[in-house]
């Protein structure tokens, strides 16, 4: 529950600076001109389904979870913040994953600013919401697993622009591992890791209606490496 | 040395919550829990094919002959991961029993050559070609082996998986397919001569009925001829195809098989329509004095329905984005009678999920006067603006006799919905037994020319006719499953028809088309936008909001001080 206090300060804080809107509306905005306008996909496909908006998610989400998370701990490393907020009664654990729930809400706000998108289709057609539903639980998950991998990243510089571009790559790899599986030379067992640890592919499994449990399972195990690695990591400033 | 101590700590605990996690995963992974959201449950299995996998008392081997490789082609991932998924739950709910593998005869010799052995061919693409990286053939073939016995799909198609896969595994554990008899005029099939392919008579017009049933039943010709044996052994449903002067044994032997408790379908025409020529003979079927007696009163009038099918009347030149093209001209032919929303029964599990049915040259039925020992239902009607004209109407498609035929219509009085096809059920021999019965006032709605497509709705109401007369009516629930076709809304068509529609003025129509062409647009571009730039003036309009009301409290507080 302490761990709220902070997720709030942080969901608000990061509104308190005109980067919270730019970034909420960049995403709704990319997220609907890849459906509607690039290569004018929807509207010759002739068929209410969500299907292509969601194909683009995960590398929409590798663009703009890092951009959301890059400040969570960079910016209070480099204006010296991170050790008075080490002071605070609260554990590195509450911290962590306070500061991981509030970006993950601001996730939350801009993932909520594409519902136009399906209203817009089921207005046009006879959607199924089902599956969006499925893919927007996914989205969510993805992104959470996203974020975690961002803030941890976040923690580990001062600079926001570096911890972006770590972030944006880490999370393209993450998306592409699918590749390395179907590579001639990569023996079976290699590409069958590569498979169960490409994000995209977890989340294709998601988009297509099925609330998998095992996919969500790999979410949120993500989340827990990589939220345990940032209490890690900031243990380790603590203790100089 | 404390420092040290506590990140040899920390370092011990990652690793071990990371060992904990990987573990979790790897156990959640072997679950097999999962909620399909979908409407239709798309991607997961009916009851009816679980209780199917749970009557295996031997191991079904399951293999299917996939191309990974789908380059090029990338619009067929969504079918094939269908496809995947499906069968990773039948091999999950099969457990022991069940074994799916997935092979890829392009890329392994010896799957090739099975696949070729068993029957399944690559089926070539066209049309999406990018150069060298795309693929030519695709195979999506299937192979189920039990016991002794096998079953071959040789392209399986997502949306038909289920369907298909559970009556082959029914026909599996059963050991053999039911059979149903096809009672007709029709030519016998020439005995098979080893080595040559065998020619199907001109005159068998209901080949294509076989066809479509085929993969479920073993459908067995009964000869109409007067010196042929009736052989009803084993047959659980008769279909009696377009009768003409059926001899008083053939008659006999249909109420026999409906006293005995069993189902028949009657395809009745009361004229033969030479199909070329659209050239119509009045015939007597012989049966006429027994529908009389059991009730049922079919016209000799053709309905005329002004929901109707389209049929090509003509062409004309239209100006279009790309300079003028010669287009087919449609037009609605009302003797071609389409039933589709209401005019489809849906307390029926016939008719219940059917899409259409489309009939030409369609007759009336009147059952109001229906046997005491009988009851009837209607399953498909006409529409409620529908007429009844002579049966020596012109039947030509052509754009004039298309008008003549609409004024002729309106001219014979009100519009009215009439029954094409009804269910008539009961104790026909009076034995204790119900039989059931249905007719339809139309032959050619499983007619060669009618079923040659496989996507014909016609096909699925024959399939469901005979699977529900079979008492298989869980096969009807899995025929109507699959990946749904979700239109979006036709601009243009409604565009047309709020501006009166096409006329015979090639000018005025494509003056018309093209403006409908440029509403779509339009309006096309004009949702895209709202939805790129909507919520994006929202956010900014919220910050500066957030921003003016900040600084607003900002100076007031300053103020205060």
């Amino acid at each position: 529950m302490r761990s709220l206090v902070i997720a709030r300060r942080e969901f608000f804080a990061y509104f308190e600076s005109p980067i919270g809107y730019v970034v909420v509306a960049l995403f709704s905005a990319l997220a609907a001109a890849l459906f509607f306008l690039v290569g004018d996909v929807f509207f010759s496909y002739n068929q209410a389904s969500m299907r292509h908006f969601f194909s683009n998610m995960p590398m929409l989400v590798a663009m703009i979870a890092p951009a959301i998370a890059m400040r969570s701990w960079a910016e209070e490393i480099r204006s010296g913040t991170v050790e008075r907020l080490m002071t605070l009664p609260f554990s590195l654990g509450q911290l962590v994953v306070g500061k991981f729930l509030g970006v993950w809400a601001v996730f939350a706000v801009a993932l909520l600013c594409t519902l136009l998108a399906p209203i817009s289709v089921a207005m046009l057609g006879d959607l199924d919401w089902g599956p969006v539903i499925a893919a927007y639980v996914g989205t969510l998950f993805l992104a959470g697993a996203g974020l975690a991998i961002c803030c941890f990243l976040s923690a580990l510089t001062s600079n926001q622009i570096v911890a972006w571009m770590v972030g944006a790559c880490t999370l393209l790899v993450f998306n592409l591992f699918h590749l390395l599986a179907s590579a001639v030379f990569i023996p079976r067992w290699l590409a069958e890791i590569s498979l169960n640890i490409d994000m995209s592919q977890h989340f294709h499994a998601l988009a297509r209606g099925v609330i998998d449990v095992p996919s969500l399972g790999f979410y949120v195990a993500v989340m827990i490496v990589s939220l345990v690695a940032n209490t890690l990591i900031l243990s380790l400033r603590r203790h100089g | 040395m404390a420092v040290n101590k506590i990140k040899r700590s920390l370092g011990l605990k990652m690793l071990l919550s990371t060992v904990l996690i990987v573990v979790l995963v790897m156990l959640l992974g072997t679950f097999y829990l999962r909620f399909d959201l979908t409407a239709s449950k798309q991607y997961s299995l009916s009851l009816s094919t679980k209780d199917l996998i749970a009557r295996l008392d031997d191991r079904l081997q399951v293999k299917l002959y996939f191309n990974k490789d789908i380059q090029g082609h990338e619009y067929l991932l969504p079918e094939r991961l269908l496809l995947q998924d499906l069968l990773g739950e039948i091999e999950h709910l099969g457990g022991d029993l069940v074994s799916v593998e997935t092979v890829d005869p392009t890329a392994d010799l010896v799957a090739s050559r099975d696949a070729e052995h068993v029957g399944i061919t690559a089926v070539p693409l066209n049309g999406q070609d990018v150069g060298s990286l795309s693929i030519d053939l695709l195979y999506q073939g299937l192979e189920m082996r039990y016991q002794d016995s096998s079953e071959v799909i040789p392209f399986v198609r997502a949306d038909e998986f289920e369907f298909a896969f559970s009556v082959r595994l029914a026909a599996l554990i059963a050991g053999e397919k039911p059979v149903v008899g096809l009672m007709s005029n029709e030519p016998l099939l020439p005995p098979q001569m080893p080595g040559i392919p065998r020619q199907v008579p001109d005159g068998r017009v209901f080949e294509q009925l076989r066809n479509a049933l085929g993969e479920r039943y073993t459908v067995r010709d009964v000869s109409t001829t007067q010196e042929a044996e009736i052989d009803l052994e084993g047959v659980s449903t008769l279909i009696v195809a377009r009768p003409y002067q059926f001899p008083e044994k053939f008659l006999v032997a249909i109420k026999d098989f409906l006293s005995d408790g069993k189902s028949v379908l009657l395809l009745y025409d009361s004229e033969f329509i030479e199909s070329n020529t659209l050239q119509q003979t009045a015939v007597s079927t012989g049966l006429e004095s027994w529908l009389a007696e059991l009730g049922v009163n079919i016209s000799t009038r053709l309905v005329y329905d002004s929901n109707s099918i389209k049929v090509q009347s003509g062409s004309q030149e239209i100006e279009t984005p790309s300079g003028m093209q010669r287009v087919p001209l449609q037009a609605p032919y009302g003797f071609g009678v389409f039933s589709e929303n209401d005019s489809l029964n849906r307390e029926h599990q016939i008719t219940a999920a059917l899409g259409s049915v489309a009939f030409f040259w369609a007759h009336a039925i009147d059952t109001s006067g229906i046997a005491d020992n009988l009851s009837a239902i209607d399953l498909v009607t006409s529409s409620d603006q529908a007429w009844l004209l002579p049966a020596d109407s012109e039947l030509a498609m052509s754009t004039e006799n298309i008008r003549d035929l609409q004024i002729k219509a309106y001219a014979s009085g009100q519009p009215q919905s009439y029954a094409l096809a009804s269910l008539i059920s009961g104790d026909f021999g009076n034995q204790g037994k119900a039989g059931r019965l249905v007719v339809t006032g139309d032959s050619d709605l499983f007619h060669n020319l009618t079923l040659q497509s496989s996507e014909n709705p016609n096909r699925e109401f024959a399939a469901n006719l005979i699977d529900w007369l079979s008492n298989d009516s869980d096969l009807i629930t899995l025929r109507s499953r699959g990946l749904r076709q979700r239109p979006l809304h036709d601009f243009a068509a409604t565009y047309v028809s709020t501006h009166g529609g096409f006329t015979d003025d090639e000018a005025d129509n494509a003056h018309l088309s093209k403006a409908a062409w440029l509403h779509t647009h339009f309006v096309q571009r004009m949702i895209s936008l709202i939805n790129v730039f909507a919520p994006m003036v929202f956010m900014l309009i919220a910050g500066a909001l957030h921003f003016v009301f900040r600084r607003r409290k900002a100076k007031q507080v300053k103020s205060n001080v």
